[in-house]
């Protein structure tokens, strides 16, 4: 055992020794369990309860015969009322967009304050990604459909969970946020997202609230070095593209609809970064090339890099000379 | 005098979830409670990521009955939960209209660590990339094989090695720097 690792394991040893549970502590924190179990089945069970006044009210409105056949049940019957239309939704104040389209979802997402990418296409294809690659290598990718509020997905692929289902409540606010609740059922690892209440930024298309810092204002830049990866995804200071640079050199130009424009080859030339354009490109020919020159680096939070156009022989738009990278999960 | 056997019908002797949760409960709770303030570092939020998971476990006990292992789920969501909480930790306190995060500064204890404190490592650990810190806790606190993390993690055990190795490694470069 090195002398870390035996370091680490008296530190845990140290930190762990005074968590010890009394009978008493665990009567109590049994006690708290059960608090919570029954709250959530009385949830559950107001829900029903809802569910089957509104399939009361119906049958009340086709025939009193119904309403009668339900006899003294004392739920039942006090469920014929028509007036209750309020179900509990403990996440009522969190939901207070509109409810997921293809259309509004459609695009590049970045978790808030996370490290982690969503792509979902209009044709009903969803990527997930925590290494910078959701375009083009993502960790997990499936399919979705959309259910009211609920984008329902399956897994295709990936490094597990194949075949899973699960569901993410959503709501797209007017700033172009989407706050979501994803729900894995029995299995809560199947994707880098935690079951937990999230905010997903727009990154393409750029949403106000996405595309609002002046990093190019950012004071204490320095020549790039070599030290700096590069590899991730790195959003338009103003918005609208977004450039995937893979470990291995590949890179594709995503518009502000998240198709790849361009793509190719990545290399550092000196202080510059050059891209080049390869066959598989739609809007550039086999080997025009995309020069940022004397790039800058600063690091206000994200790596931030900027440079001057020194060539753009494709004349792409995607000419914006400060980059910053949307944090990933990667080492 | 034979064998006594049991004469109570099988059906009977299925524990419903309300003693499955009763069970798991005492046999886990201590344990799940040492990772979950490992992982936070604080004993009330400990407390509550563990008791999340329980109600958790109880609310998918249907789903989890045939196909899961209980325990295994424990300890995933615990984690999730752990992970979850420093994460609106970490929000609560960005100023930045953006909230973009400042890679392996991710945890509320950030980088100003003494030495000499109990915890000061751990609170080094929380700062790793999510697998690392995932993979360390479950090696270092809950004692797994290699094989068994793997199984938790849903992962290889190649990357449970990796994710050790880079991990430790990260642990003494900024145990160094802390010092």
């Amino acid at each position: 055992m090195s002398n870390i690792e035996q370091q680490l394991t008296r530190d845990i040893e140290a930190m762990t020794k005074g968590v010890i549970v009394t009978e008493p502590e665990l009567l109590e924190a049994r006690s708290a369990l059960d608090e919570r179990i029954d709250g959530t089945r009385r949830r559950d069970r107001r829900r029903t309860f809802v569910a089957i006044a509104a399939a009361a009210v119906v049958v009340a409105g086709a025939g009193a015969i119904g309403y009668q056949a339900l006899g003294e049940d004392s739920e039942t019957a006090v469920a014929a009322d028509p007036a209750p239309t309020t179900v509990e939704d403990p996440y009522a104040q969190w939901f207070i967009g509109a409810s997921p389209t293809p259309q509004l979802i459609a695009g590049f997402w970045r978790e808030d304050n996370g490290g982690i990418s969503m792509l979902f296409d209009e044709d009903g294809s969803v990527h997930f990604d925590e290494t910078g690659r959701v375009y083009s290598g993502p960790g997990a990718w499936g399919t979705y459909e959309i259910n009211g509020d609920t984008i329902a997905m399956t897994l295709k692929g990936g490094e597990k969970c194949k075949g899973t289902r699960f569901t993410m409540r959503a709501s797209i606010l007017k700033n172009g946020d989407m706050r979501a609740l994803p729900d894995y059922g029995s299995r809560p690892n199947c994707t880098p997202i935690s079951s937990s209440q999230l905010t997903w930024q727009h990154v393409l298309p750029t949403s106000p609230s996405f595309g609002s810092i002046p990093f190019s204002q950012e004071t204490g830049w320095e020549p790039l070095t070599g030290k700096v990866p590069l590899n991730g995804d790195w959003a338009a200071e103003d918005g609208g593209w977004v450039i995937e640079m893979t470990p291995d050199g590949a890179y594709y130009v995503l518009n502000n609809s998240a198709e790849a424009v361009d793509q190719g080859g990545w290399s550092r030339q000196g202080g510059d970064l050059v891209l080049t354009s390869s066959a598989a490109s739609t809007q550039c020919n086999t080997g025009d090339r995309f020069v940022l020159g004397n790039v800058q680096w600063v690091n206000p939070g994200t790596d931030v890099i900027k440079g001057t156009m020194e060539e753009n022989s494709c004349n792409g738009t995607w000419t914006p000379k400060t980059w910053f990278l949307i944090p990933n999960n990667g080492d | 005098m034979g064998e006594v056997t049991s004469t109570r019908p099988s059906a009977a002797a299925q524990p419903t979830p309300d003693e499955l949760v009763d069970m798991l409960f005492r046999r886990n709770y201590e344990t799940l409670l040492r990772l979950a303030v490992v992982m936070v570092g604080s004993r009330e939020a400990a407390e509550d990521a563990v008791q999340d998971s329980f109600a958790a476990l109880h609310r998918n006990w249907r789903t989890l009955r045939d196909s899961g292992d209980p325990e295994a789920y424990l300890r995933s969501t615990v984690l999730n939960r752990c992970r979850s909480w420093v994460r609106r930790q970490a929000t609560q306190r960005a100023a930045r209209p953006l909230m973009l995060v400042r890679k392996h500064h991710e945890s509320p204890e950030e980088t100003v660590v003494d030495r000499d404190e109990v915890g000061s490592i751990v609170a080094i650990m929380r700062t790793l990339a999510r697998r690392q810190r995932e993979v360390l806790a479950c090696r270092f606190v809950l004692e797994l094989s290699v094989a068994e993390t793997a199984r938790q993690l849903e992962i290889s055990e190649g990357s449970v090695k990796t994710h050790t190795s880079r991990g430790l490694k990260a642990l003494q470069d900024r145990f160094e720097v802390a010092q």
